[in-house]
C-alpha cells in the first residue's frame, strides 16, 4: 500500500507546477548626486516594451526597481521609458542570446537570456551600468538606469 | 506479492536467529553457481507510473564464504506528455559491485543470505523533447523542440537485502537502494527525467526497492570440513585394522 502510494505520488510531478517560470529583466533606477550613487524612486513611471499593447507601469509612482519581460521571440527587445510626465521619454533596446530552459517536466520550458548590449537613448538618461548578464528566474539587478 | 513479501521476511527473520543460535555442522557443502535474477517489481512498476517501462535482471557468484560478486543490468524507456511538454527517452545501465553475506550457513546446501552491499553504477541513455510549449502572458504561447542528444551518468548505491530459497535453486529476494549520484552530464536544455538505473534525474539521489525471482544454476564446487570448536580434542582418527 505505501508503495502504491509512492509511486503513484511519484508522477505528480508530470502534472504539478508550483513555481513562477518567469525570467525578468531587472532595473534599478539611481542618481549620481555629487558623485555619490542613490537609488531613487520615480515619481510617475512609464515603462513597456514596444510593440506590445499594454504597458507593464503606467504612470506609476514610487518605482525603485523594474521587472521587465523580454521577448522569447526575437534577439532585442525595446523599451518605452518615461520617468515622469515632466521628463522627455527615452528608449532602451535589450539585445541579447536566448536559451530555452528546462524547468522540470511539470513547468515545462521557459527561456532565459544571456545579455548582450544595451543601447539607449540620452533625453532624460544620463547613463547607464550593465550589472549582471543573465537573466534568469533568480537574477540580480541586470542594469543600473542613472537620471 | 504482500503475502509473499511478508512470509519471506519472516523465513529471513527466522533463520537469521537460529543461524546463529544453532551449532554449525562439522561439514558444509557449497554451492557456487551463479545465480541469476529477474525484477519482478519494474512491472508492478509499471503500473503505477505508466510513463516508464524497466526490464531488470541480475546475477549474483560467491567468490569467497561470504562474498558476492553482483551485478545488474537492465534498460529504460520513458515517455509522457502533458499540456507542456512532450518527453521521450531510451537508455541502458549496468551496475556492479559486492555484497556481503551476514549470515553463516546453517547445513548443506544453505544458500539464504541476508546481505549488504555497494554497487558503482553507470547509464546511458537518449533523450529528446519533440514538442514543448511555453505560455508567456506578454508574447503570448510559442512552441520549440528539444533535438535527441546522448547523455551520461554514473552513481553509487549502497544495497542491503535478502535472498531465500523457496525450492530447490529457487530463490525470492527484495532489497533496498540508496543511489547517490556521482557524475551526469547535462544540459540546461534539458534535464533527464528518468536516468537508466538511477531513477529521477532531476535528484541528487534517490532510493529504489527490488522484489526479483532468481535461479541458481548449480555448481557443487567445494566441500569445506568446518569442526566445532568444542568438539577440538574428542575427534579420533578413523579407526584402522590391524
Amino acid at each position: 500500500m505505501l508503495l502504491s502510494v509512492i509511486m503513484v505520488a511519484c508522477e505528480d510531478d508530470l502534472k504539478r507546477c508550483d513555481q513562477s517560470i518567469a525570467a525578468r529583466f531587472k532595473i534599478g533606477f539611481y542618481q549620481k548626486i555629487a558623485g555619490k550613487e542613490t537609488d531613487t524612486a520615480l515619481q510617475t513611471l512609464t515603462l513597456y516594451p514596444i510593440g506590445l499593447p499594454n504597458s507593464i507601469y503606467s504612470k506609476e509612482s514610487g518605482i525603485r526597481k523594474a521587472l521587465l519581460p523580454l521577448s522569447p521571440l526575437a534577439d532585442s527587445t525595446r523599451f518605452y521609458i518615461r520617468p515622469d510626465t515632466l521628463s522627455l521619454a527615452d528608449t532602451l533596446t535589450i539585445r541579447y542570446k536566448r536559451k530555452p530552459t528546462f524547468i522540470s517536466p511539470g513547468c515545462g520550458y521557459t527561456t532565459f537570456f544571456d545579455l548582450d548590449t544595451v543601447l539607449f537613448t540620452r533625453h532624460s538618461i544620463d547613463s547607464l551600468k550593465m550589472i549582471f548578464k543573465q537573466v534568469t528566474l533568480y537574477n540580480g539587478e541586470n542594469i543600473k538606469v542613472y537620471y | 506479492m504482500a503475502k509473499i513479501s511478508k512470509y519471506i521476511i519472516s523465513v529471513s527473520l527466522l533463520l537469521t536467529g537460529t543461524l546463529h543460535a544453532q551449532v554449525k555442522d562439522s561439514a558444509i557443502v557449497q554451492y557456487r553457481g551463479i545465480r541469476l535474477g529477474l525484477d519482478l517489481s519494474r512491472f508492478a512498476f509499471y503500473y503505477f507510473q505508466p510513463s516508464r517501462k524497466d526490464f531488470e535482471v541480475m546475477a549474483d557468484v560467491q567468490v569467497k564464504d561470504n562474498l558476492f560478486v553482483a551485478g545488474e543490468a537492465g534498460w529504460n524507456h520513458t515517455q509522457f506528455h502533458n499540456s507542456l511538454l512532450q518527453y521521450r527517452s531510451n537508455g541502458y545501465f549496468g551496475r556492479a559491485g559486492i555484497d556481503y553475506n551476514l549470515l553463516q550457513p546453517e547445513k548443506a546446501g544453505e544458500a539464504n543470505i541476508l546481505y549488504i552491499g555497494a554497487r558503482y553504477g553507470f547509464g546511458i541513455f537518449t533523450h529528446e523533447a519533440p514538442l514543448y510549449e511555453v505560455k508567456d502572458p506578454y508574447y503570448g504561447t510559442y512552441r520549440g523542440s528539444i533535438s535527441p542528444r546522448t547523455r551520461n551518468a554514473s552513481w553509487l548505491e549502497f544495497v542491503a537485502g535478502l535472498k531465500v530459497e523457496i525450492l530447490k535453486n529457487l530463490f525470492l529476494g527484495w532489497n533496498l537502494r540508496a543511489k547517490t549520484l556521482l557524475k551526469k552530464n547535462v544540459d540546461t536544455e534539458l534535464t533527464p527525467y528518468i536516468i537508466p538505473g538511477f531513477g529521477k534525474g532531476a535528484q541528487r539521489s534517490n532510493f529504489d526497492v527490488n522484489y526479483s525471482v532468481y535461479y541458481r544454476i548449480p555448481i557443487r564446487l567445494k566441500k569445506q570440513l568446518k569442526i566445532h570448536p568444542a568438539a577440538v580434542g574428542t575427534v579420533s582418527p578413523p579407526s584402522t585394522k590391524k
